[in-house]
């Protein structure tokens, strides 16, 4: 039996236990720091120093005073690049875990509000989609589809789903035997109101933190199937696909393939580190 | 005095600039039953733990607990540890989530050591029938009273020694069924018979300190209000706050509050007529198990009905179906068109939607019962100020209220339906006295300016006299006795009525 001594003595436990107060501070500039990404790419085009195809200087050109990040094999300007590319990952990254949000709360409030055989159906469905291996189908959907942007959003998005619809149902089934609902129930509501405003809201704390945490593993996802080659073709700036192309360079002119390595090390780990932020300030 | 088991000098328990015990002496001589009795929040809890040298994590402490020479907060880990292996027993609350729920019984039990054939002994003796058969039983299998018994005998079965010194028991027989209860409470008097050992019994229900305790000591606010030997508290209270505590108690003793309301029910408001229900029974697709035998039930106007029993008599149920929150399996519910039945819940906090300030709740209620957009404000208002409560409460959320204004919220929102029938389940079980009898006294309040008729379930007989002009006594399913209020406490007919009324913990006991 442990014993809890008056005050001291426990400090290690604390540390161990969930954050409060100052601590936690690198999850949170971590969050400001995606915020500021949502808030800024948009404007990318109007940011950077140089277009996306456009030709600046001489190939290869180390990183300098000029060109901060060097020039590529075609002597653009690999620091406009990656910061294009970004951009358009990041609207990829926004587009599927939203759209995921979306058909997983519908279909999980669905099955977990009327239960019986919608719930039935719609579960196996669910497992069914679950049953696949991810990656490859969407590898499978994009190589149908023909590559590009629109496509992979479409791809990754069929197979993300799944999960939010499984976490939803469950709190939904979870929330509606507490009392609150029995009282709203018994009121006269209409199960649509009861569902929107008496079940939902306490549905989204868990399927937030969820959602905030599946930012950098769908960012890496995109990065990987660009990296293969389905993404968008080939003049367009991706992470992916220009760490790629920079590989046969590897070691003449590192910093082709290096760059936008590291930008996509770096941000991955700073979502993953929001999303920590976001479990413990509202999980 | 060598005769003194534990002696408690200068406790002081603050978290951060709260102090949850403020300078506590108390002595507990051997072979005595000290009752500590207090409210939610006066730090009973607290001082229980303490005594049992586990004080809360992140606690400041000061003062001493000495135990057979050892400072039980501040003293070595070893010392500590032997007291509580040898010297002391605890038994908690709510016995389903102190026994582990990975151990047989008999293992738990013996876990301090006993041997087998001792753990048997202990079990027969604290009340367990074929204690050879149940030592082997998981705590699942057994009832909420069995399990008490076990978590006892656990308390009691130290080793080498015959039994404890000193018996911490906080609350002991809150979660059990009245007739258990009774029976619990016995079991601790004939253990400090038999073994001479001490019991503090800590417990919000002067009642039950009544039954059994030699000594009463009253806390509120962490301090010690009040202390002597029981029938000199329970008759001649000196501190305000004991007198307050014992005016605000509902004792099955006191009066007959709502006697003249039992009417002709000729008209009634609801109707229930040969109502049966049936639950599936788990992983039997085909079985199940009938919970409610052609219960019928009349409620008229104005009037109000005790619906009384103990756990899993049915008496929840029969209120769910005539909610609408569960189908009768057979039967018939008939109700005016206009009665629209609301529930209060025995937990009003939870019953609350959990992200919605409370008007806003009030107001969705007015808008389902057509209230125009502009006329909804004045209305939350004016129902908050029925039912007690200050209209500014209309913005907070439910976890910012206490529990007390969470029911009366919640009251206040079942009244926006403009109701003819309220239907309260446990409606006050989960509070303090003093806010109980509040609570009570404001549905009758209630029931007698608006007419609202009243169906309120409960465990409890006192309730039931003080709010009730009708009872209807349920056990198993069915109702076995019904009938006017002063007739069924006077002169029951039914033997489980009987039981019930003789079990109920009174203050009327110390005579």
């Amino acid at each position: 039996m442990t014993v809890a001594t008056a005050t001291p003595g426990r400090r290690w436990f604390r540390l161990a236990g969930p954050r409060r107060g100052g601590a936690g501070q690198l999850e949170l500039w971590c969050l400001y720091l995606i915020v500021a990404l949502t808030v800024i790419l948009p404007f990318a085009h109007w940011l950077v120093p140089s277009g996306e195809t456009e030709i600046v200087g001489t190939p290869f050109t180390a990183p300098g005073a000029q060109h901060w990040l060097g020039t590529d094999e075609q002597g653009r300007d690999v620091l406009s690049r990656v910061i294009l590319g970004l951009a358009s990952s990041w609207w990829g990254v926004l587009g599927i875990i939203v759209c995921s949000l979306l058909i997983g709360t519908i279909i999980g409030t669905i099955a977990g509000t009327l239960g019986g055989w919608v719930d039935a159906v719609l579960m196996r469905l669910t497992d069914a989609v679950l049953a696949l291996p991810g990656p490859l189908v969407s590898l499978l959907v994009v190589a149908a589809l023909g590559p590009g942007l629109r496509n992979v959003l479409l791809a990754v998005t069929a197979t993300w789903w799944p999960w939010y619809a499984r976490i939803v149902r469950s709190e939904v089934r979870a929330v509606r035997v507490l009392p609150h609902v029995d009282a709203a129930r018994s009121a006269g509501m209409s199960p649509l109101r009861v569902a929107l405003r008496h079940v939902l809201p306490g549905v989204l704390r868990p399927i937030v933190v969820v959602a905030s945490l599946d930012v950098g593993s769908v960012l890496l996802l995109l990065a990987s199937l660009s990296f293969i080659g389905l993404g968008a073709p080939a003049p367009a700036a991706e992470i992916g696909s220009m760490s790629a192309a920079g590989f046969t360079y590897l070691f003449s002119a590192p910093w082709v393939a290096l760059a936008p390595a590291a930008v996509l090390f770096t941000v991955t780990m700073a979502a993953n580190f929001a999303g920590d932020g976001v479990q413990e300030r509202i999980g | 005095m060598s005769n003194i088991v534990a002696r408690i000098s200068g406790l002081t328990v603050g978290f951060g600039d709260k102090r949850a015990v403020d300078g506590v002496d108390l002595q507990i001589r051997a072979g005595e039953i000290v009752a500590l009795v207090g409210e939610s929040g006066s730090g009973k809890t607290v001082l229980g733990s303490c005594l049992l040298g586990i004080p809360p994590a992140h606690a400041q402490i000061g003062g001493t607990i000495d135990i057979d020479g050892v400072d039980m907060l501040h003293g070595p880990e070893k010392a500590r540890h032997h007291v509580r292996r040898h010297r002391l027993g605890a038994v908690f609350q709510d016995p389903l989530t102190s026994l582990d729920p990975t151990m047989k019984a008999g293992a738990q039990v013996c876990e301090r050591g006993a041997s087998d054939e001792r753990g048997v002994a202990v079990m027969a003796e604290c009340g367990v029938p074929e204690p050879e058969a149940r030592f082997h039983y998981w705590p699942h299998q057994l009832s909420g009273g069995l399990r008490q018994r076990v978590s006892i005998a656990g308390a009691i079965a130290t080793d080498p020694e015959e039994a404890p010194a000193l018996i911490v028991a906080d609350e002991p027989t809150t979660a059990l069924d009245v007739s258990v209860q009774a029976t619990v409470v016995a079991l601790f008097a004939r253990l400090r018979e038999q073994h001479g050992c001490s019991v503090l019994l800590i417990t919000h229900d002067l009642g039950v300190a009544a039954q059994i305790a030699d000594r009463i000591v009253v806390m509120s606010a962490g301090r010690i209000r009040e202390q002597g030997p029981a029938r000199k508290v329970l008759r001649s209270p000196e501190h305000p706050y004991t007198r307050q505590l014992l005016a605000s108690r509902l004792d099955i003793a006191g009066p007959f509050g709502a006697a003249e309301t039992s009417f002709a029910t000729a008209n009634p408001v609801l109707r229930l007529r040969n109502i049966t229900k049936d639950f599936p029974v788990p992983h039997h697709r085909r079985e199940s198990r009938r919970v409610l035998h052609g219960v019928s039930l009349d409620l008229a106007e104005g009037e109000s009905v005790a619906l009384v029993g103990e756990s899993g008599s049915g008496k929840s149920t029969l209120l769910r179906i005539a909610a609408g929150l569960e189908p009768a399996t057979g039967g018939t519910i008939g109700s005016e068109a206009d009665a629209r039945p609301q529930l209060i819940f025995q937990d009003a906090r939870a019953s609350l939607t959990p992200w919605m300030p409370v008007g806003a709740q009030i107001a969705e209620r007015l808008a389902l019962a057509g209230v125009a957009r502009s006329d909804r404000p004045g209305r939350v208002a004016e129902l908050l100020e029925q039912v007690g409560l200050d209209p500014a409460v209309a913005r907070s959320r439910p976890r910012q209220m206490s529990g007390g204004q969470c029911q009366r919220a919640a009251i206040a929102r079942a009244l926006a339906s403009s109701p003819r029938v309220l239907l309260c389940d446990e409606p006050v079980s989960a509070l303090d006295a003093t806010l109980a009898t509040q609570v009570v006294e404001l549905l009758d309040n209630l029931r007698r300016t608006t007419g609202v008729a009243l169906l309120l379930v409960t465990h409890d007989l006192a309730v039931a006299k003080r709010i009730a002009g009708r009872i209807a006594v349920m056990t198993e399913g069915r109702i076995v006795e019904e009938g006017e209020v002063r007739r069924v406490f006077e002169a029951p007919e039914h033997a489980y009525t009987k039981s019930l009324l003789a079990a109920s913990p009174s203050l009327a006991a110390v005579s």
